[in-house]
């Protein structure tokens, strides 16, 4: 094919970019795992167009950068990419009035707002630098320190109402904002089941975002009430049972939580709680649970 | 289960014995790459997804990596999917109307 070559060229590039973005165990065995696919992509015998073949890797590379960086964290690299095209608008917005401003003080030198739109521009152009600049030096990885330096600067740039409303559009939870008060975020997801088939389960049901999968328009399951309760049945299984924190498996089968949009998915959480139930109802009974695993839950009907 | 991780399962289960390469497996679940292969990372490391290189060829290509599922995988992969048509067939989940704010 002609050109293959360079298009060659243009994937392996995005798929550098792509793995930068991965941590280091996996970095190399990934990129060489795309790099090795992009030929095959375009030597594809079932799709006939070369054009359709061409954009089809180029999606597959670029999909690849789009999914490294997601996967960095979830709902804040989702954070992360809006906040980096909001800031990006505005720097592209600031820097044509400052440009604006040089024109119009060569044009009519007496005009004192051109001189501010300059001043301003050089002003604001200077903090960016800074704060990249200072966040990049302190965080270990070079990538790290850009995006939390976007995301810093986009929190002390635009009103709070603003920011709350673009994490609701992207999915991702208030807790995500650096710097706001009470954001411990969701705790994260640890594996302590003892069973190991509950555990994969529970494993398949955990999504690249939170402790569960999340709906985007639909109404899923309060996520805090969900987490906390995880958390008293994570720590119910790992330590025996604990007066206060110990839960039964009818605890689980009769829970019941709110919902709101973007929450939980709830068929997704149901499904691992009968897993737990299951394992729960393994757990040898103690003072303050009921008297014998008669509830084994794993059969329960739906 | 998401739908992504079911349309994957699926496309293993349809051939368990077959190597899949991650741009077949986008192609046969209608995937991005960007979805594809944090999932299977995943899957591996709950080890219900094993991953091999393939044997170097002779015109000079790169080797391709491929997944199949493990026995554990085929196993959990069968169970989960009868699970979700299970629940299909009955109506929504059976918490769909909670009470809010009423934990267990």
């Amino acid at each position: 094919m002609r050109g293959e070559r360079s298009l060659l060229r243009i994937g392996g590039t995005l798929i550098g970019l792509a793995s930068r973005l991965l941590p280091g165990e996996i970095r190399d065995e990934r990129s060489r795992e795309w790099t090795a696919e992009l030929p095959a992509i375009l030597r594809d015998p079932d799709t006939r167009l070369t054009a359709h073949r061409v954009a089809r890797m180029l999606g597959y590379a670029a999909g690849a950068v789009w999914g490294s960086a997601l996967a960095a964290g979830g709902a804040r690299g989702r954070l992360t990419a809006v906040m980096a095209v909001v800031v990006g608008l505005f720097t592209a917005e600031v820097l044509t009035l400052a440009v604006r401003g040089v024109l119009g003080a060569a044009n009519a030198p007496g005009d004192w707002v051109n001189y501010c739109l300059i001043v301003g521009g050089l002003l604001y152009l200077a903090e960016l630098r800074r704060v990249l600049a200072r966040w990049i030096r302190q965080a270990a990885k070079p990538m790290e320190g850009v995006r939390d330096a976007v995301l810093d600067y986009g929190a002390s740039f635009f009103p709070s109402w603003l920011l709350s409303l673009l994490l609701r559009a992207v999915g991702a939870v208030s807790s995500d904002l650096p710097g706001q008060a009470g954001a411990p975020g969701p705790p994260a997801p640890v594996p302590l089941l003892p069973a190991a088939s509950a555990e994969q389960a529970i494993g398949l049901a955990r999504d690249t975002a939170g402790r569960f999968y999340r709906t985007r328009l639909r109404p899923g399951y309060q996520i805090a009430e969900v987490d906390e309760f995880v958390a008293r049945i994570e720590a119910t299984l790992a330590t025996g049972t604990r007066p206060g924190q110990a839960v039964t498996a009818a605890d689980v089968q009769a829970a019941t939580f709110g919902t709101r949009l973007g929450g939980y998915d709830e068929q997704v959480v149901d499904e691992a709680l009968d897993y737990y139930a299951g394992a729960l109802a393994r757990l040898a009974p103690s003072p303050d649970s009921m008297t014998g695993p008669d509830t084994d839950s794993t059969d329960m009907t739906r | 289960m998401t739908a992504p991780l079911e349309r994957v399962l699926r496309a293993f289960l349809d051939d368990p014995a077959a190597p899949r390469y991650g741009y077949d497996l986008m192609k046969v679940a209608g995937l991005k790459s960007g979805t594809l292969y944090p999932m299977l990372g995943r899957l591996e490391d709950d080890r219900l997804v094993t991953s091999a290189w393939e044997t170097p060829q002779q015109d000079g290509q790169r080797p391709r990596k491929y997944y199949q599922l493990t026995g554990e995988g085929i196993r959990v992969a069968r169970l989960e999917l009868a699970q979700v048509s299970a629940s299909r067939q009955h109506a929504p989940g059976r918490r769909a109307s909670p009470v809010p704010g009423s934990l267990g």
